[in-house]
């Protein structure tokens, strides 16, 4: 990877250059964004050319009665936020990091963030895209419309692929109205046990949560507190609506709403943008991503936590229980905790993704578990198909792809 | 069809599930995109995945090609029988298999009406979101071939906002089972790639869906306008005011005579050039913020009256009236010619006003009923298709419509799909390299070209586009 050499074409005209270029001389490209995410996907085994979107910038398009925005894939994610929200729109995904994410580079991780149980997955926010083919072809897939079934939705498949179908260079993407009134709710509880009960009444009484999770901040083995935190977000009627139905149905959760006015409203605003930003001191830790249906969470989290304990790791876990969810911040990791890790949570139902592994745990590893994706031999023709001569880094998702 | 096939065919589908007579395979000549008919060589319906994939693989051992049909209330041409070809039909596929209300999803087959299924989830205090206005009869899984939407689609998505799963079985006959809900997809996303596909890449025989709570209140609202320009920008006011009301409609007044003088008469006003019909759902103090913030912008351009249904029988009939608008066009004319197209959403008086010239200059007369705050124009012309010449002159109409639409940026479909009614215009909305993807994607799944054969994508061979118009006559 060291001796890979880096190209960061200005336009997408001198993207198509490169490429042509690696393919002519039979060069394996690595697309890159600001590089926030490599560690999502698993070693690639040969890069010879990093092709860095770093300088593809610009918003190409953006009309605000229209909710929709195309941007190239080097913008970043931050400054497309700021802008939107000047004209009352809301970009999702809500992601922890945006100064250090671009436009292509969250659409090629198939990132999505802190508002999925409100807006959805980052793949519902894609409406079309350009991509450089293996073949230095720019395909239109998609469009700039929030309604649209012209064709086959390539998108989908460039979204999440990690840059293997081809070099993602500009996104479309759909805007929502920008909230009113956001409201956060945090409340100390005893054992996860009540954890998730108090997370399922708020998500029976609200329906404007933008997020709903529950934190474990103790080590495995000791009692302690465990934290639910929860966003609503909307019109600020219906804002204030909520919170009152909230107050009834949940009232041991405080909340808070605009800008907060005590020393202990402060404390909570600073322990809630904490958890936004995940920057807690397990952040920098690698994570392992568990996901199962929503009933069968508390299940996963049981296991994983009796796995850690039984090989002496130290672990903390922010679960959103809506959508089936646990991020394990996870300290001590060596290869064999890693497999045993994942058997305890294959055997509960669950799937992984490890995030954030060290270079030499993550080389020879799959970082997606060792169950092929269902549809693999499909998926390596359609790769195949895309990009034939292999000029984009292959073996990077699961399954070799 | 060779007799030896026949008997194989019954011999994995029973006799029942191999519709060989004349008399029975007519009903399938054509699916709602009436005027482009071909009478299948067999009909087959078979009852779960496992006799789908015993007949795909009989089918695919004698390369004879395959159309997948749901209810054939698809209006491009997706379901209309190929020459030489068979037609799967789902009519036995309608089990609902699990509706698992803790994780608010429900696993059904292909057959499940649309109707059906929200009715099921009603008893659990849930509903499916997508509603195309056949509800009562398309299926899920037509739904899932053509990503089929409708008026609270503005709110809540297409129909691949909704899929969390499938089973499908390939062109060959292999079983792909894609159902378990994925966070995120491990691998690229088939299921994403799958929803909209046509027919082209399978076919899908279960079908894992999302389900949503219902909402504790919806207000449905009526502004009326005095033309139909007012109305367009209003809407055009409403998205650019961010507000997110569930359904923005727009029914004109051709449209409303229709519905009023059928047995769908809702109480429509006569007298309204343009009626927007809207709709919010949530708490009482969300919906009242965001009906309480459309008003004014419905006022300001010119809305004469406003007014919201009075009770949920009101609030019925007046989508019963829109839903059931097409069928009412049977008073104007015996066929009914629907156009879909997308236009930006700041352009739509500009491209209403110019669909209208088109069917005008064409003496046509068209009415337009449409979903309005997606950009989603539907201009219908009535007419009638033993008359030769007013048929060409409505397919001349259309193609200048989807002219006007990407000319302004706009797209060929938004919820009707391709088919064959638009493949001829697939040149215009992407270029030779866009299309050359798409076929590498088909002849990855069917490399031998099988599945619903002659519909979305224009014949590729070589990059060669195919400029035949497959609605006959050259382009």
């Amino acid at each position: 990877m060291s001796t890979a050499t880096v190209r960061a074409p200005h336009s997408i005209e001198a993207a198509v250059a490169c490429v042509r270029e690696a393919a002519r001389d039979g060069a394996v490209i690595l697309p890159t964004g600001c590089g926030s995410k490599r560690s999502w996907a698993n070693a690639a085994p040969r890069v010879d050319v990093e092709l860095s979107t770093r300088a593809l910038t610009g918003v190409v398009a953006y009309e605000p009665g229209e909710g929709v925005i195309t941007a190239l894939a080097g913008t970043c994610w931050a400054e497309l936020q700021e802008l939107v929200a000047r004209h009352g729109h809301h970009l999702s995904p809500w992601i922890p990091d945006p100064a250090s994410a671009t436009v292509g580079g969250v659409v090629a991780a198939g990132q999505s963030g802190a508002d999925r149980l409100r807006y959805g997955p980052l793949r519902h926010h894609v409406l079309g895209m350009r991509v450089v083919t293996g073949a230095g072809q720019v395909v239109q897939c998609g469009g700039r419309l929030v309604k649209n079934v012209t064709g086959f939705d390539l998108h989908r498949l460039h979204t999440g692929a990690h840059g293997t179908l081809g070099l993602v260079a500009e996104v479309s993407l759909r805007l929502h109205a920008a909230p009113e009134v956001r409201a956060a709710g945090l409340a100390f509880v005893p054992t996860r046990q009540a954890g998730w009960q108090l997370a399922g009444e708020i998500l029976r009484a609200s329906r404007l949560a933008w997020t709903v999770m529950v934190h474990d901040l103790v080590r495995p083995g000791q009692s302690g507190p465990w934290l639910v935190a929860a966003l609503v977000a909307g019109p600020a009627p219906a804002v204030r609506a909520e919170l009152a139905a909230l107050r009834r149905d949940a009232p041991q959760l405080p909340w808070l709403c605009g800008a907060p006015q005590t020393e202990e409203e402060r404390r909570a605003h600073d322990v809630w943008s904490g958890i936004v930003a995940l920057e807690r001191p397990g952040a920098t830790w690698p994570t392992l991503r568990a996901t199962t249906l929503p009933t069968a969470l508390p299940a996963a989290c049981d296991a994983l936590d009796a796995a850690a304990r039984a090989q002496g790791l130290e672990v903390k876990l922010v679960a959103q229980p809506a959508l089936g969810v646990v991020d394990a911040w996870i300290r001590g990791l060596g290869p064999d905790s890693l497999a045993s890790l994942e058997v305890a949570l294959a055997s509960a139902g669950a799937r992984v993704h490890w995030r954030g592994l060290p270079d030499e745990l993550r080389r020879g590893q799959d970082i997606f578990g060792k169950a092929e994706p269902a549809g693999l031999a499909l998926m390596r023709r359609l790769r195949d198909a895309l990009d034939p001569r292999g000029t984009f880094a292959r073996g990077r998702l699961a399954g070799g792809l | 069809m060779d007799a030896r096939v026949v008997e194989e065919l019954r011999a994995v589908l029973g006799r029942d599930g191999v519709l060989a007579e004349r008399a029975r395979r007519t009903p399938y000549e054509a699916d709602g995109l009436a005027f482009a008919r071909c009478l299948p060589e067999l009909v087959l319906l078979p009852r779960d995945t496992r006799e789908t994939a015993a007949a795909l693989r009989v089918l695919a051992a004698h390369g004879i090609p395959v159309v997948p049909r749901g209810a054939g209330t698809g209006l491009s041409g997706g379901a209309t029988p190929v020459e030489g070809g068979v037609v799967i039909g789902t009519a036995r596929m309608r089990r609902i298999l699990a509706l698992d209300a803790d994780n608010r999803l429900a696993r059904v087959q292909a057959g499940v009406v649309n109707a059906d299924l929200g009715r099921a989830a009603a008893r659990h205090g849930l509903f499916y979101a997508p509603d195309p206005s056949s509800q009562k009869a398309c299926t899920i899984g037509g739904n899932v071939g053509e990503n089929s939407s409708g008026p609270h689609g503005f709110r809540h998505g297409s129909t691949t906002r909704h899929v969390l799963g499938l089973v499908l079985v390939t062109p060959e006959g292999d079983v792909l089972d894609l159902s378990r809900p994925e966070h995120d997809p491990h691998g690229y996303d088939l299921v994403g790639l799958f929803v909209g596909s046509e027919g082209l890449l399978g076919i899908a025989t279960e079908i894992t869906v999302a389900l949503l709570p219902l909402p504790p209140l919806v207000e449905t609202m009526l502004a009326l306008f005095r033309d139909l320009d007012s109305a367009c920008d209003a809407v055009s006011d409403l998205v650019a005011a961010r507000l997110e009301p569930t359904a923005i409609e727009v029914l004109d007044q051709l449209t409303i005579e229709a519905v009023e003088a059928s047995v769908l008469a809702a109480g429509y006003p006569k007298d309204a050039a343009a009626v927007l019909l809207l709709e919010s759902e949530g708490s009482e103090a969300e919906v009242a913020s965001t009906l309480g913030a459309i008003e004014p912008l419905l006022r300001a351009r010119g809305a004469f009256e406003v007014r919201r249904a009075r009770d949920e029988l009101e609030r019925a009939r007046l989508w019963a009236g829109r839903k059931g608008a097409y069928g009412a066009m049977g008073r104007v004319a015996p066929d009914l010619y629907v156009c879909d197209a997308v236009v930006p959403r700041t352009r739509l008086a500009e491209i209403v006003r110019v669909t209208i010239a088109i069917c005008q200059a064409r003496g046509l007369r068209v009415a337009n009923v449409f979903h309005a705050g997606d950009g989603n124009l539907h201009p219908n012309i009535p007419y009638d298709r033993r008359d030769a010449g007013q048929l060409a002159r409505v397919l001349e109409a259309g193609d200048a419509i989807l002219d006007a639409v990407l000319a302004v940026g706009g797209s060929l479909t938004g919820e009707h799909g391709v088919g064959l009614e638009k493949i001829g215009a697939m040149g215009r909305a992407f270029s030779p390299d866009d299309l050359d993807a798409q076929c590498r994607v088909r002849d990855a799944w069917d490399p031998a070209r099988r599945m619903n054969p002659g519909k979305l994508l224009p014949v590729h061979a070589c990059r060669e586009t195919h400029t035949r118009d497959p609605r006959g006559g050259a382009r």
